[in-house]
């Protein structure tokens, strides 16, 4: 059973694809309500970690017990990608809440 | 309670109250697929027509789940209604061996109720949706009637590719009963939310049944109908991907 993308603690797990480019890797990231200025992408080896602040606090109110009285300030994820990158991004792109960040294969 | 239930193949239909759809009647299908365009598009939609639910269906072949809305308990598939609308509606991925049946028990039942054509709604995805400022919206028709009704929605027609999903199996048994039926299905991402799609979606459908369907308020809350939406579509990315939804992105070797 997979855990829940929230956590009681008030952050959210945001979605993500990987994209295999070749000699490179393209990560998408859904950050939706996140205040562009607070995005940190940083890859090591074959870790990226990803957080970024909510715009303002989130509450899933009409959301009965669990998660609806959390109140949500940010995202946090941790990736583990195929293989190992570059750690300084090839390229970084935000278009309306989602994320493009390009990294270069180690030894590609 | 229930005022009425009725087992077609393996799913029982229920109805909450009597109704029936006036003329000329449309059943808009919305199923988890690309982006959740058909299921954000829908839950839009029955907001802002102030749609009834008025039934519901289930089947020993989906998963347990029971859904519990303003108190109530409902079944995974939703039926709502409104004037000459039937709006079919569930956030539970159907796994791959219940859609056979469910795609012929569900035209049997829309058919029964009083609906003339089928609308299929969703997403088509492109792998380079974060580059797209312009959605293109395609629609897919099994009949003239279904071909005349998409003309001047906004839509170009869909003429050659591969589809996956619970909508295709749809449309090959809409063929198959011979129900009017169009698929409209808008650009969008498959692995992310994508209510800016499910706008544009509710627009051309919109256009296609003669029914103006504001779409102001899912634009101003589409990043928070995203960040609701991102354990529905980790889910259903699992179940499109046991039916190898990447086979859409291959271009067919004969046309």
């Amino acid at each position: 059973m997979s855990a829940p993308s929230w956590s009681h603690k008030g952050w959210l797990r945001p979605l993500y694809s990987i994209r295999d480019l070749g000699d490179r890797l393209e990560i998408l990231i859904d950050l939706p309500s996140a205040d562009e200025a607070s995005i940190e992408v940083r890859a090591s080896g074959r870790r990226v970690s990803i957080s970024a602040k909510l715009r303002k606090e989130t509450v899933f109110s009409d959301w009965s017990g669990r998660g609806g009285e959390v109140v949500f300030t940010e995202f946090r994820e941790e990736i583990t990608l195929p293989t190992e990158v570059v750690e300084e991004p090839v390229a970084v792109d935000v278009r309306r809440g989602v994320v493009r960040v390009i990294f270069k294969k180690a030894g590609a | 309670m229930f005022f009425r239930e009725e087992y077609i193949g393996e799913f029982r239909f229920v109805e909450y109250s009597p109704y029936r759809l006036t003329h000329p009647g449309y059943a808009i299908v919305a199923l988890p697929d690309a982006g959740l365009v058909g299921v954000i598009g829908a839950s839009h939609m029955i907001k802002v027509l102030d749609m009834e639910e008025v039934g519901g269906a289930d089947s020993p072949l989906l998963p347990p789940v029971t859904i519990v809305s303003k108190g109530e308990i409902r079944l995974p598939i939703r039926i709502f209604a409104k004037n000459n609308i039937l709006l079919i509606y569930s956030e539970i991925a159907l796994p791959p061996q219940a859609m056979y049946g469910f795609s012929r028990a569900l035209i049997d039942y829309v058919e029964r109720k009083g609906s003339e054509h089928l609308i299929l709604m969703t997403g088509l995805a492109v792998p380079h949706r974060f580059e797209i400022e312009s959605l293109r919206t395609y629609y897919i028709p099994t009949t003239k009637d279904a071909d005349e009704a998409a003309k001047g929605s906004g839509a170009q027609r869909f003429e050659n590719g591969f589809l996956v999903g619970p909508y295709a199996l749809l449309l090959k048994e809409a063929v198959r009963a011979r129900i009017s039926t169009l698929m409209v299905a808008t650009e969008s991402f498959l692995e992310f939310p994508d209510p800016e799609a499910s706008a544009r979606n509710l627009q051309v459908i919109g256009k296609v049944i003669g029914v103006e369907i504001d779409v102001k308020e899912l634009l101003e809350k589409a990043e928070v109908i995203r960040l609701r939406a991102r354990d529905a579509m980790k889910s259903v990315m699992k179940n499109l991907e046991q039916m190898r939804k990447e086979y859409e992105y291959a271009p067919p070797l004969h046309i």
